[in-house]
């Protein structure tokens, strides 16, 4: 059975490599990086589910969450933040985020947001 | 009057949270990951070892990185005790600094400043002054550009202490973002005889000594 591939995206990269190591011990096809410009090129490979930091440094996640859809809708992200207020949860949900999740994060709800992430870009792709 | 300084110490705290948030994600995974490398098992693989070393280090230099920040914040929340104190000027700045770093980083400019060694202590309110330079900063990086620099100074002056918050850098000139009128900020400095003077691309704070 294929894998399912992960994107993570955070500026915080011990926090990037623990993520995406507990993320392949599951089983997944995990990918790390940084910034959104390392993002683009794992981008190109189509990523099942993206797991989006809201606050990066070189582009806003709200941003990087319109491109990615604008690259391939089909592609699911979670955003991933210390925020907590209403405004982004909206405006991120509104850009059309499968899901919006608070730091720190519980892994096996983070599992559970991608299974049902991957479920819906099947849909989306039939 | 009270809603700025309200609004000043509600930004350091969602600003403070935040960050900690942050420190405690990376612990978690972290923790998380040890945890996923050991359970159900008497002993490891010598490949996971690596693994369990960097986690524990992840750990332990950000347990260390939060204890400084929320010094910082501990500090700051302790300027609030009484409206007159004794302080020193240079450890208002770097505390406020500290806490606005996520701030700041988010838009890309670097908050730095260089006092003079000479520079006497001041009596006054440290938390009116930091809101001040809080007030200065934010009116600057509301309507700053990536890779620019807010520069502080300060020099004596015959009857007080003169603080300069100078942006270097293009201004975003039509932000929408909602700036604070100089004249609600004035007020509030009055309590303690502190007066600010605006320009385009510099803010003067003088305090009385």
């Amino acid at each position: 059975m294929k894998k399912t591939k992960i994107l993570i995206i955070d500026d915080e990269s011990e926090l990037v490599s623990a993520l995406t190591e507990r993320l392949t011990l599951r089983g997944y096809n995990t990918f790390g990086v940084t910034n959104f410009a390392d993002g683009l090129k794992f981008l190109n490979k189509i990523p099942d589910v993206v797991i989006l930091d809201i606050g990066l440094p070189d582009m806003d996640g709200l941003e990087v969450l319109k491109k990615i859809k604008e690259i391939n809708s089909s592609i699911q992200v979670i955003m991933l933040s210390g925020y907590g207020d209403d405004e982004k949860v909206n405006k991120s949900l509104n850009y059309g985020a499968f899901d919006y999740l608070i730091k720190p994060v519980d892994i096996e709800e983070l599992v559970s947001k991608i299974e049902t992430a991957k479920l819906k870009k099947e849909e989306a792709e039939k | 009057m009270i809603e700025k300084p309200i609004a000043f110490i509600g930004r350091i705290i969602a600003d403070f949270t935040h960050e900690i948030n942050n420190h405690l994600a990376l612990i978690k995974e972290s923790s998380g990951l040890i945890s996923d490398i050991c359970k159900g098992k008497k002993s490891i693989d010598k490949k996971e070892i690596p693994y369990v070393i960097e986690s524990l280090e992840a750990i332990e230099s950000q347990i260390h990185k939060s204890v400084n920040f929320i010094n910082y914040f501990n500090r700051f929340a302790h300027r609030m005790d009484n409206l007159k104190a004794t302080f020193n000027l240079n450890s208002v700045i770097e505390e406020l600094f500290e806490l606005l770093k996520r701030y700041s980083n988010r838009k890309k400019v670097s908050l730095k400043y260089s006092l003079p060694s000479n520079l006497p202590d001041v009596n006054n309110s440290p938390f009116i002054v930091q809101f001040a330079l809080f007030y200065a900063v934010d009116s600057f990086l509301k309507r700053s550009k990536p890779d620019t620099t807010l520069n502080v100074n300060a020099t004596k002056e015959q009857n007080s202490l003169k603080i300069t918050i100078r942006y270097e850098g293009d201004i975003v000139e039509d932000s929408f973002q909602q700036m604070w009128t100089p004249s609600s900020v004035q007020e509030v400095l009055a309590i303690t005889n502190i007066k600010i003077s605006i320009n385009d691309k510099m803010i003067t704070i003088e305090i009385p000594v």
